[in-house]
């Protein structure tokens, strides 16, 4: 089978004698695939490199004439990150999570990821800014602080973890459940949860909210995570 | 006149970001809210500087033209076999990127500054992990501040003010009132005493200090500053608790300390020269904090037992969790020291110590860390950047340094450029060229452009690009 592609789409036709052919025979021939949800820069993401000398021994890639060295395996480095995806057949990851403070840094990263393109979503959800604008009702000016944190922090959706909880976790607690108040700001991640919706539909980003609910990784959390869906209609 | 504000220091760790700087035709002419150190820089930094290339000849370190120190530069380490390309932490981390792929081009050794300050401290990382956060959760929670073997009044000197003990924070006041009323105290009476004097014509003897050892009456809720060292620095003499040490007896303390704060009796009177019972009451502290943190200093790392120091150090850390809340955190030295660890571990997986001779990224500190390849004589030639290992490194190591070809790109007159062979001046980062580093608690912050920098000098990036552009060059014609 001949597939013709015509400005980076494919069409019906094309001028077979103008072409420049690609001979993909025994290969599959597919679309670029997307992560929808790959850690793979930042902080957190780097301390994981950092922590496993042991891991990354076995696993090396050398440098060549046109790539560039690296190790793995666990969490690679970030030029064979960028490689061993495209080998699979990646064009497009998506990097949650990136606490603003830390934008730079996360975008350093992803500039050194080659060949994929790449976007990443600011960490909102325990935001002071966003907390308190939230309990006082004021989601206008929520959102106005959101389109400056997204265009401040090159960001592309809301990520939301844990909400109230890494706020509590401040001072070494929790929240429990949806309806629990977050110490010290009088508001339950549910109103975040709510709160960070009507945000996200008022500045009408291209991606809807995204989260990682309370109680992740304990088990019978499927409770809260039924609970935090719901939380999210209407 | 111009006045440029949010402007960051490239001096130490605290990496402050509210300087302000006024500058009148390219000089900069005054400096607020920089401590000494930074403000000694700002104002100071063009006084001692190499404006041309230099090149050694006959023995004598001669100007050249950019083009010949650049050609030259490459070709040492085109022809090297194992060459070492050190320093980085006082640049940005664009000039520490292509520094990573020069070292990968000519297969060397490239190391950073915490080989010789906080290496012990990553080692430990690997081993046991770090509970860490950012200053700003320091500022606006914590209620108990360890400084222990570091010296942040000296060393660190705006450190105290804007994350910890006088700063005001959203749940934490500052003390500096209280601070500043105790000083007053000693002052006047310093003063009563002096005019008692001159009265009555005799000596009175200074008031016995106050012995505050045992402070049993101080306990207070508000935040607590305790200094553990071995000498009575400035920043003891702020501290709620002051520990006096025994040089080398960190490790013991800190074992002590994981015994009491599970309520073990120990039957000692004394650990580390401390009586056991003010020990017994700093672990109460403790205890009953809402959120502690300990700052460490180079006087935990480089003594003896370092890495081991450092275990038990994060180990205390995680045994006082179960209790309460407590943070760690070592209190890195130059502006961009941070920097340097997090860019090597993106691209390499390693921190500092990366060997790129067998084609890929290397670690083993000991056999691939700077001093020891000195040591061994084993490089055969070197590239110093935005360091000074000849005024640093044990003697041993630098005598093999400067015996083979040595490259040197600083803005200042270093002992290091006046022993290279090539000396290739660069722009001062931060001042006169932009970038990005990283503060001690891993924070990346913008580093400004407030003056335009001499025509001969060119940033960090710049130079390194050239020299790997001419590297590349030199290697495709000879294969």
């Amino acid at each position: 089978m001949d597939l013709a592609i015509n400005n980076g789409k494919i069409v019906e036709k094309i001028n077979e004698n103008k072409a420049k052919v690609i001979d993909a025979s025994g290969m599959i021939v597919m679309p670029g695939g997307v992560d929808i949800h790959c850690h793979i820069a930042g902080t957190d993401v780097n301390t994981g490199r950092l922590l496993r000398p042991e891991d990354h021994f076995r696993d090396v890639e050398a440098k060549t004439a046109v790539t560039r060295s690296g190790v793995g395996y666990s969490i690679p480095s970030t030029f064979t990150t960028g490689y061993r995806y495209s080998r699979m057949g990646y064009t497009t990851l998506m990097n949650p999570s990136m606490p603003p403070l830390e934008a730079r840094h996360t975008h350093e990263e992803l500039e050194d990821t080659p060949m994929v393109d790449k976007a990443t979503y600011p960490l909102l959800g325990d935001w002071w800014f966003v907390l308190e604008h939230l309990r006082d009702g004021l989601i206008e000016e929520c959102a106005a602080h959101v389109a400056w944190i997204m265009a401040a922090t090159r960001g592309y959706a809301i990520k939301i973890v844990n909400p109230g909880g890494l706020e509590a976790w401040g001072f070494g607690s929790n929240v429990k459940s949806l309806d629990d108040t977050v110490p010290h700001f009088n508001i339950t991640p549910r109103e975040i949860i709510r709160g960070l919706c009507k945000v996200n539909k008022l500045l009408n980003l291209p991606h809807t909210i995204h989260v990682h609910t309370n109680n992740l990784g304990k088990p019978g959390n499927y409770v809260t995570a039924i609970e935090t869906m719901k939380s999210g209609k209407p | 006149m111009t006045i440029v504000t949010g402007v960051t220091c490239p001096v130490c760790g605290t990496f402050c970001d509210d300087i302000e700087l006024v500058v009148e035709n390219n000089v900069i002419v005054d400096v607020k809210n920089a401590c000494a150190m930074g403000a000694a820089k700002f104002l100071n930094y063009a006084t001692h500087r190499n404006l041309k290339p230099l090149i050694r000849k006959n023995g004598e370190l001669i100007e050249t033209s950019l083009n010949e120190a650049v050609g030259k530069a490459a070709k040492i380490l085109a022809d090297a076999n194992y060459p070492i390309l050190y320093g980085w932490s006082c640049t940005s981390c664009e000039a520490i990127r292509v520094g990573l792929e020069l070292a990968e081009e000519v297969g060397g050794v490239i190391d950073n500054t915490s080989t010789v300050c906080h290496g012990p401290s990553i080692l430990s990382v690997q081993d046991v992990g770090i509970v860490s956060c950012t200053l700003g959760q320091i500022r606006h929670r914590a209620d108990l501040i360890f400084y222990w073997a570091s010296n942040p009044w000296s060393a660190h000197p705006r450190h105290i003010e804007r994350y910890t003990m006088f700063t005001e924070g959203r749940f934490q006041k500052s003390t500096w009132k209280g601070y500043i009323s105790r000083l007053g105290g000693v002052l006047s009476r310093k003063r009563l005493r002096r005019a008692a004097n001159l009265v009555l014509r005799r000596d009175i003897p200074a008031t016995p200090k106050i012995e505050r050892h045992l402070p049993y009456t101080m306990f207070q809720k508000k935040r607590k500053m305790v200094v553990v060292d071995t000498r009575k620095t400035r920043t003891a003499e702020a501290a709620d608790y002051f520990l006096q040490i025994e040089p080398n007896k960190d490790y013991e303390l800190l074992q002590v300390f994981r015994m009491l704060i599970q309520n073990e009796e120990l039957n000692v009177d004394k650990v580390a020269g401390v009586p056991i019972e003010l020990l017994e009451e700093v672990a109460d502290v403790m205890l009953d904090c809402k959120l502690g943190v300990f700052f460490f200093g180079l006087g935990l790392t480089m003594s003896e037992g370092k890495h081991r120091n450092i275990d038990t150090a994060i180990s205390l850390t995680r045994d006082l969790n179960q209790r309460t809340k407590f943070l760690i955190m070592p209190m890195r030295g130059h502006y961009n020291v941070t920097g340097v660890n997090v860019v090597f571990t993106w691209q390499t997986g390693y921190p500092y110590a990366v060997d790129f001779s067998r084609g890929y990224p290397r670690y083993n500190p000991g056999e691939t860390s700077v001093i020891d390849i000195l040591s061994r004589g084993e490089s055969d030639a070197g590239l110093s950047i935005a360091s000074d290992p000849v005024a640093h490194f044990p003697r041993e190591a630098v005598q093999n340094l400067v015996k083979n070809p040595l490259i040197a790109i600083d803005p200042e007159v270093t002992p290091t450029t006046l022993m290279a062979d090539v000396v290739i001046p660069s722009s001062f980062m931060g001042i006169e060229t932009e970038g990005t580093a990283y503060r001690m608690d891993h924070v990346p912050l913008p580093l400004k452009k407030v003056v335009e920098p001499p025509k001969t000098c060119l940033s960090d990036v710049e130079i390194l690009q050239r020299i790997l552009s001419q590297v590349r060059k030199l290697r495709r014609t000879s294969n």
